[in-house]
């Protein structure tokens, strides 16, 4: 089996080939500004083909940790402790990206609870769920990268 | 339909009311997700004149859906009413003569203010002070005839509550959970500002919805979004479009151009501070993104979508990050007057 090149680095020949090659034959508004989306939305799959298998275990992790933490010092309601036992009872532990995918978004729905629980206080859990959820966030911002908004 | 076939229909169009005149130098001026916008001179014979035509898309090409036969009805009572905004002139309420629903106004000659900003035309300074006015000259209006359908909340609380729970059902219907959108709704709940007297809203009030004439006029276009609501919802998304949008003109000016806005208005500086807008930035958002994150799901759920959907996840991410850093920054600043409080 191949392995290398890896994902990233084959949508960056790709990425090359599409602004090198097909970008200065383009002569229409219309598909230049299409080019240009695609070529940013590649981009974003470079870095995410990368990093978001483990950032989602991680994030995964962190927050059903801060749950239980949460749960067990009585911290937060019964719905936050529902929402770890449905993560339990519906968590496939896998590392397929599609596994993974639906573990975080189990473990998504958790992290939600916690913070409108919290929201305007300073506990522990209050601070642990915003930064977590600041990670999230700066997640999205790595997947961005440089980014010009090209017109419609 | 091309620039030949809208001539034609412009002509038949104009001819049923009365106005019978030649069309030329149709041409679209800008750009948008829900509408087509042309230039046209209609020559009587008598006159010229130059004349807007804005037109949905057609075949339903849009990523956001508004009213036109209803914006055709808010600037005819904008119009009515002596604001500043162009006069409407005849609209075709269910697109069965120009292909799809339209309105005709009049031609406002000179630049946006984006664009005057932009040229070094007005400084930012002053270009802010043109914000306020235009902001106050509309929230003055007495809403008791505008139309029905554009009344929403009875008070402010109920307004307020839309607002989040906009936020909160933009969540609700999509195919995962969003714990940034659920902490910005809980957040929005547990913060709410000094209450204002509800007005009318533009509802899309950034400086390229301003035209600036050379004799230092103020006229206010693209009333698709325009509701009674609370009046810093226009001056939140001021704010916002200027963060995407540069130059932030009432960013950059934000505490003059409050004090001005206080003085035409009469509004409290309990209601109008830098951070009661800020508040609004994130309150009004969810309009920007609604029907684009239902895109994001409908791409996950395997329909086909335009690519500019799936381009559009980076601006959401980004305002996303922008978002969380504004209350952040509010809460920050409420520490630091509490302490103060405290200390005093």
């Amino acid at each position: 089996m191949m392995t290398q090149p890896s994902v990233a680095r084959l949508i960056e020949v790709i990425r090359t080939q599409l602004t090198e090659t097909i970008g200065p034959a383009l002569t229409d508004d219309g598909p230049r500004s299409a080019l240009g989306m695609i070529d940013h939305l590649l981009q974003t799959i470079q870095t995410r083909s990368e990093r978001e298998i483990d950032w989602m275990v991680l994030q995964t992790t962190d927050i059903i940790d801060l749950a239980r933490s949460a749960v067990a010092s009585g911290d937060v309601s019964s719905k936050v402790s529902d929402a770890v036992d449905a993560y339990e009872a519906n968590r496939t532990g896998g590392l397929a990206a599609s596994q993974v995918t639906s573990d975080y978004a189990h473990a998504a729905a958790v992290l939600s609870l916690l913070l409108e629980e919290t929201v305007g206080t300073s506990s522990d859990t209050a601070i642990e769920a915003r930064d977590l959820l600041e990670r999230e966030v700066q997640w999205g911002v790595d997947v961005v990268g440089d980014f010009v908004l090209v017109a419609p | 339909m091309d620039a030949v076939q809208l001539k034609s229909r412009l002509e038949s169009f104009l001819g049923a009311r009365d106005y019978p005149a030649e069309v030329s130098g149709v041409e679209q001026i800008v750009g948008g997700f829900s509408q087509i916008t042309y230039k046209f001179h209609a020559n009587t014979g008598d006159v010229v004149e130059t004349l807007v035509l804005r037109s949905d898309r057609p075949g339903g090409a849009t990523l956001t859906l508004t009213d036109r036969d209803l914006e055709y009805q808010v600037i005819k009572f904008l119009n009515d009413a002596g604001a500043p905004v162009p006069l409407v002139r005849w609209a075709d309420r269910d697109g069965s003569e120009l292909g799809t629903r339209s309105l005709i106004s009049d031609f406002v000659p000179g630049s946006n203010l984006l664009q005057a900003t932009r040229s070094g035309q007005l400084s930012s300074a002053d270009a802010a002070l043109v914000v306020a006015e235009a902001a106050a000259a509309i929230h003055n209006l007495d809403t008791t005839h505008v139309p029905q359908q554009i009344r929403g909340a009875a008070d402010w609380e109920s307004y307020i509550d839309a607002q989040i729970q906009a936020w909160r059902d933009l969540e609700a219907r999509q195919v995962e959970r969003m714990p940034v959108v659920r902490y910005l709704a809980a957040w929005l709940d547990a913060n709410r500002p000094e209450p204002m007297e509800l007005t009318l809203v533009h509802g899309e009030f950034g400086i390229a919805n301003l035209m600036v004439s050379d004799d230092g006029g103020f006229s206010v276009i693209d009333w698709e979004y325009a509701h009674v609501g609370d009046p810093r919802m226009d001056l939140g998304w001021c704010l916002q479009r200027g963060g995407q949008e540069p130059p932030n003109v009432l960013g950059d000016n934000l505490i003059v151009a409050c004090e001005r806005y206080r003085e035409l208005t009469g509004a409290s500086e309990a209601a109008i501070n830098p951070a009661a807008l800020s508040y609004f930035v994130i309150l009004g958002s969810w309009r920007a993104f609604d029907q684009i994150v239902d895109g994001f799901s409908a791409i996950s759920m395997g329909a086909n979508a335009p690519l500019l959907t799936a381009y559009l996840i980076s601006p959401w991410s980004l305002s996303c990050s922008a978002w969380l850093q504004l209350t952040k920054d509010l809460d920050a600043m409420k520490t630091s007057s509490s302490q103060m409080e405290v200390s005093a």
